[in-house]
């Protein structure tokens, strides 16, 4: 029996009739740069610092993100501002050692630090890899305009 | 006995394609037989244990998803468990938490063992395999990505629970991926399981008998495979395993094709696992309610002074447990993984050390592969499924 | 003492009469919470955190003002006690500020650990926040009013043990809020010691100069000895990177025998290092104007000029010993210092104890009765003035004073003596006889009283303040000196700098008059700030060792930088033996690195050895109609802090005559006359100042007053003057 078996290649056929089905099935794959799966609601891709209704940032400046981080990616400036409020002078992201973890959003007492669901960011310079302000505050207004349209 | 003589010495790796990463082993022949095998590891060393007596328990959960890189949440779970014996929370943590937990080690154990079956069928030369396993695993990916936010590294385990609480689509893709699966696994089994060059490949191969196995420490399909039953979820059930009705798949001639139907016997088992959890889980809350281990909801610390020190104080000094020494162990798809806290009742661990099954089962590799041909070295590799970001750490 | 047990959480714990259940929990390692209860201060029962149970008692009470008795059962951990500490401490949360992230306190906020240990695990309270929106800003503290939670320790700080009483409470119940006098520092009184800041469990009372610079966590802390005066405060220095961000003192904390008290120029004065006037590169004479050199050239040319010279060497005593030790092995042993007036009150000491030395400020706590000679300490050393305060608020000893200004001393001394400065050795000497003579009758009610209460009691003595910048220092320290050799007492010489008793182990003091050398050498000195009255002898080259861009760069010839106190490791001989000095900040140059390529002049350190006469001083100041001038720098007028710290600045006094209110009806400008200087200067009558008695205020040194000083050296006190109409 199991030498018919063998005479008759019918393990191997077996085999090849899977191959044979699966090539009559819609591909699975993507065409990656030019097709893209939007990530999830979920996702951590890099970071944004949101910004109040009014246009001023969020952040106030309390480092909890940069404690919370296992890397320390997170570096950032205050100093006193003019009538004595706290300010932000450079919030520095450094994505080269950043793990994408999600703790430094964990971590924001003040729901200012965001991850948003960019995840190309490759760069010639690894000095465009360093986030600054600016940079973090444009990608914040992203942000909010992806979350609105999440939520919609 | 005299040693045999060789005639060659061979390097194979650390660059080599079947390695499975960067194992490095310098094989004596004499011919095309092995008659001395050295294994050299190393060469991804992070110092992930030192890595996390210099940070606090919250931050080291993202440091470990990066140890055995292809299964994270079983790599979480078990400092995850360790820890919450050390504060003994065990049993605070809620049932939902539990089933999560149970549902994402089971989903891990499903990717990684599919990774494993993709590459060692490429290794052995079926190509189809190895598209097919990847095409099941991006759906489990999915999964993860849909409730964790992340693929790979999820970071989804929290001491005190888990980082958040499943959503509708989750649950809705994972009910279709366990459908569709059970059909995929039978696809592969055809594909492999009667072929007779993957039998030539895989029968009679590396055989590791039970008393061996056991002598050297070996644990998980490799040592099921030798017919020994050992599961830590059976033997000492962690979360709710105690209450899930599954049984262990063992094999007994303990060579590389046993190994293999171990692995696909424990995918099924965990499908059914998956399942029992999916129809057992109650509805609640994901977290413990003890807010000095586990940060407080955000809603608590934007509006309440008593969430906002609570919040300030875990994340600048972290939870502190109480001086002491544990040991918890969970069973990853390669075995038995354990962790070794030493607190001495600060923020930080003292010592930390894991027990990384790859290591210890790869540990066997020089003795084994004395006696088989250089061909039958991938073989042998790729079915102790060692993963070298594990064994260096 | 007798001891007795009560029991603590079924603890027995051994306590003394008049403790109270905290102080014993706290020394059996039982944690009971507190707000309000500091150390340092007296107990109020304020907050009511500290509640605990009683065996017996129908209520809870106050662990911080119960005392314990004999057989007192106290259980610290029972459901009813954590629900009613919860229960106070969700009150006291529901109105505070969600501040927390802008907040410079968290991290080492006691409310934060206090409430995260042993608060409510959830909020009940949604009710609107009171905000009371009051921030006080001071010139160098700040009160935010909304983080308040009225523990009263500020207030009892400044008023109790420090006696300035700025702060108050004002308002009553739920508005109440804490304010200094009429809301302003300055006008309050308020000496900028930072005590309040210090105590404050919240980030109510802020640091102005550490706000929003860093976050308290994630510093470096390093303890060291601050070297602004001859206190000899241990500090801790908090710097990030390398960077210092503040200076705290860490009442209650710390281990040094200031016990965290600082005073403004040790708490602010550490941005001196970061002051624009700072030296960065060393500087060479060439033609008119000096040039940046290298290190290298520097020390070849100065090799060179030093080369078998003898050299003018001018020495501020703030050096460390081991710096000190160098630069006698390279210079010589033969220096002009700022220590020199307290080398002659030493000497004087010194002729009848046999050696220039002074004993252990804490040998103090040792005795019954402190007898205090000098005026205005709580200038020259103001943390010695607060540790004679504690010794007599905390530790019940007597405080008596002799001196001729009145001090802030006064209202906690016993009794103080207040005669005019030509009449001090003559008052010593009538208490030399009185104190051991019950029948002696010195003519004078007061002195009688005082020497009754010296009389048989275990003594100390303390000399300080403007003592060592007497006209008369010596002989006032040869008869203070038989005083207490008598009395077999220790005699506390405090040191108005905080390496002077090295330099004056070290060096072979000389008047500046007496330097014949070819080559000045400056180290780290000023010549109006240190050597107010004294020229630079003409030499054929000038060296100056020093941090900043001084008046006299522009006269040297070459100028190399050195680093400041904060930024040095070594030690200091201080009042409390050897102190030392740490920190974790670079510095480009050190004076030792210099040092280290000079050829050494190998001189043997001998022991110096002081005649012994064994008998009090003579009276050397005699006057007629002339008024005694005293020159005061303002507390911070005394150091480099005066010139260079921006902190310190903002709270320097201005420059007046003082005089009293009998001899000047109301202010003018009048025009002060020392022998044939003159210095014109805005007179104000004061009460205080006593009849015949001038008191020259100044914010710092600067030439005219060292013009108008010229050849007093090293007297500041006891100058003769006349008073002119400008």
């Amino acid at each position: 029996m199991n030498l018919l078996k063998k005479a008759a290649f019918t393990d191997l056929l077996k085999g090849m009739k899977i191959t044979l089905k699966t090539m009559f099935k819609p591909t699975v794959t993507v065409h990656y740069p030019f097709e893209k799966v939007p990530p999830r609601k979920r996702f951590r891709g890099i970071h944004a610092l949101k910004l109040n209704p009014d246009g001023s940032y969020r952040c106030e400046a309390c480092y909890l993100c940069a404690e919370m981080c296992p890397s320390n990616v997170i570096d950032m400036e205050m100093t006193e501002g003019e009538n004595g409020e706290k300010e932000l002078v450079d919030f520095t992201v450094d994505l080269t050692r950043c793990l994408f973890c999600g703790l430094c959003v964990e971590a924001c007492p003040r729901d200012a630090i965001v991850m948003t669901d960019i995840y190309e960011f490759s760069q010639y310079d690894i000095k465009k890899l360093v986030l600054h302000k600016e940079d973090l505050l444009e990608l914040g207004r992203y942000y909010q305009k992806w979350e609105r349209e999440r939520e919609r | 006995m005299e040693k045999e003589r060789a005639d060659l010495i061979l390097n194979m790796g650390p660059q080599h394609p079947s390695t499975h990463g960067v194992l490095r082993l310098v094989l004596e022949l004499k011919g095309e037989k092995i008659v001395g095998a050295d294994s050299i590891i190393g060469y991804v060393h992070r110092g992930v244990e030192k890595l996390a007596e210099n940070r606090k328990y919250m931050q080291i959960l993202p440091v470990f998803d990066r140890v055995d890189y292809v299964s994270a949440n079983t790599n979480e779970l078990g400092f995850v468990l360790a820890v919450e014996k050390l504060l003994g929370i065990e049993d605070k943590v809620p049932r939902r938490a539990q089933f999560l937990r149970v549902i994402m080690a089971e989903l891990t154990r499903i990717s990684s063992h599919l990774i494993w079956l993709g590459t060692h069928a490429l290794e052995l030369g079926a190509m189809s395999v190895f598209l097919y396993a990847f095409r099941e695993r991006e759906k489990v990916l999915d999964l993860f990505e849909e409730i964790a936010g992340g693929r790979l590294h999820t970071g989804y385990m929290r001491i005190g629970g888990v980082a958040a609480d499943a959503t509708e689509k989750f649950l809705e893709e994972l009910n279709e991926f366990l459908e569709l699966f059970p059909l995929k696994l039978d696809e592969y089994e055809d594909l492999l399981s009667e072929n007779r060059i993957w039998l030539s490949r895989t029968k009679g191969v590396g055989i590791i008998d039970k008393e061996t196995a056991i002598n050297w420490g070996i644990t998980g399909p490799t040592l099921r495979a030798a017919g020994c039953d050992y599961d830590v979820r059976k033997y000492y059930p962690y979360c709710v395993y105690g209450e899930i009705d599954f049984k262990v798949p063992v094999y007994h001639n303990g060579d590389v094709y046993d190994r293999y139907k171990v692995r696909m016997d424990e995918m099924r088992e965990s499908v059914k696992i998956i399942k029992e959890c999916l129809s057992k889980m109650p509805q609640g809350p994901v977290q413990i309610e003890d807010t000095t281990v586990i940060l407080p909801p955000k809603e608590e610390v934007y509006n309440t002074m008593v969430g906002l020190i609570q919040h300030f104080e875990l994340v600048i000094h972290g939870l502190t447990p109480p001086k002491g020494e544990v040991y918890a162990a969970v069973e990853g798809p390669r075995g038995e993984l354990g962790y070794y806290i030493v607190s001495d009742g600060t923020n930080k661990p003292y010592r930390l050390r894991i027990r990384p099954p790859s290591l210890i089962n790869i540990s066997i590799l020089p003795e084994l592969l004395k006696g088989h041909y250089v061909a039958d070295v991938i073989s042998i590799i790729g079915s102790l499924d060692p993963l070298m970001g594990e064994v260096d750490r | 003492m007798e001891s007795f047990k009560i029991v603590i959480d079924g603890k027995e714990c051994e306590a003394f009469a008049g403790d109270t259940v905290l102080e014993v929990a706290e020394r059996n390692g039982i944690v009971i919470p507190v707000f309000c209860y500091h150390k340092e201060l007296r107990p109020e029962g304020a907050c009511r955190v500290c509640l605990v149970e009683v065996e017996g008692a129908p209520r809870l009470v106050t662990a911080c003002t119960l005392k314990a008795m004999p057989d007192m059962v106290v259980k610290t951990n029972t459901e009813r006690v954590k629900r009613a500490r919860a229960g106070v401490i969700e009150l006291i949360l529901n109105n505070h500020t969600l501040e927390c992230p802008i907040c410079d306190k968290s991290g080492e906020c006691e409310l934060q650990m206090t409430g995260f240990r042993n608060g409510p695990k959830k909020s009940r309270y949604r009710e609107k926040r009171r905000e009371k929106d009051i921030v006080i800003k001071g010139p160098l503290i700040e009160i935010d009013n909304d983080r308040c939670i009225l523990c009263r320790r500020c207030i009892r700080m400044c008023g109790e043990n420090m006696g300035n009483r700025v702060l108050g409470i004002l308002n009553r119940g739920y508005k109440a809020y804490i304010s200094p006098f009429n809301g302003d520092f300055l006008e309050g009184g308020c000496e900028h010691c930072g005590s309040c800041v210090d105590v404050c469990p919240v980030g109510s009372l802020l640091d102005r100069a550490f706000k929003y610079k860093d976050r308290p966590w994630r510093m470096d802390k390093t303890w060291t000895t601050c070297s602004l005066c001859g206190s000899g405060c241990t500090i801790e220095v908090d710097s990030y990177h390398g960077k210092v961000k503040r200076v705290v003192g860490r009442i209650g904390v710390n281990r040094g025998h200031n016990k965290g008290y600082l005073c403004v120029r040790g708490k602010w004065g550490w941005d001196i290092i970061y002051s624009e006037k700072r030296l960065k590169e060393p500087l060479l004479r060439q033609g008119d104007s000096l040039v940046k050199v290298d290190f290298e050239k520097a020390v070849e040319v100065l090799k060179e000029k030093l080369e078998g010279r003898e050299v003018n060497l001018f020495l501020e005593s703030s050096l460390t010993s081991e710096e000190l030790t160098k630069i006698r092995d390279v210079f010589g042993g033969k220096a002009v210092s700022d220590s020199y007036g307290y080398y002659k009150l030493l000497r004087g000491i010194a002729s009848i104890t046999g050696a220039l030395n002074t004993s252990l400020f804490s040998s103090i706590y040792s005795s019954d009765v402190v007898f205090v000679l000098g005026d205005f300490i709580e200038e020259f050393t103001p943390v010695i003035a607060t540790l004679l305060r504690l010794a007599v608020i905390q530790k019940g000893k007597r405080l008596i004073r002799l001196g001729t200004f009145p001090s802030k001393l006064d209202s906690v001394s016993f009794s103080t003596l207040l005669v005019p400065q030509e009449e001090i050795i003559d008052t010593l000497k009538h208490l030399i006889v009185g104190t051991f003579d019950s029948s002696y009758q010195s003519g004078n009610k007061e002195i009688d009283s005082v020497a009754k209460s010296l009389r048989g009691k275990k003594l100390s003595f303390v000399v300080g303040g403007n003592v060592p910048f007497s006209v008369e220092s010596e002989e006032i320290g040869k008869t203070v000196a038989f005083l207490a050799d008598r009395a077999g007492a220790p005699l506390v010489a405090i040191p108005p700098k905080a390496n002077s008793l090295k330099v004056v182990e070290l060096f072979d003091l000389v008047e500046p008059s007496n330097l014949k050398g070819e080559v000045n050498v400056l180290i780290n000195c000023e010549l109006e700030r240190d050597f107010p009255g004294v020229e630079l002898p003409s030499a054929d080259f000038t060296v100056i060792f020093t941090p900043f861009y001084t008046p006299e760069v522009s006269q040297a010839d070459l100028v190399i930088p050195i680093e400041l106190g904060l930024e040095k490791r070594g030690t200091f001989k201080g009042i409390e033996g050897e102190l030392s000095l740490d920190s974790v900040l670079e510095t480009p140059f050190s004076l030792l690195e210099v040092l280290k390529y000079l050829p050494s002049k190998g001189i043997s350190s001998k022991e110096k050895q002081v005649p012994l006469i064994k008998e009090p001083g003579k009276k050397v100041l005699h006057r007629k109609r002339e008024l005694l001038l005293t020159v005061l720098p303002n507390r911070t007028g005394w150091n480099s802090v005066s010139y260079y710290s921006e902190n310190v600045v903002k709270v320097s006094g201005k420059r007046e005559l003082l005089l009293n209110s009998q001899e000047l009806r109301e202010p003018k400008l009048v025009s002060l006359r020392v022998e044939n200087k003159e210095l014109q200067v805005q007179a104000v009558p004061d009460a205080s100042v006593p009849k015949g008695h001038a008191l020259l205020r100044v914010e710092r040194f600067t030439r005219d007053i060292s013009s108008l000083l010229r050849g007093n050296f090293p007297f500041l006190s006891g100058i003769k003057c006349e008073i002119l109409e400008a």
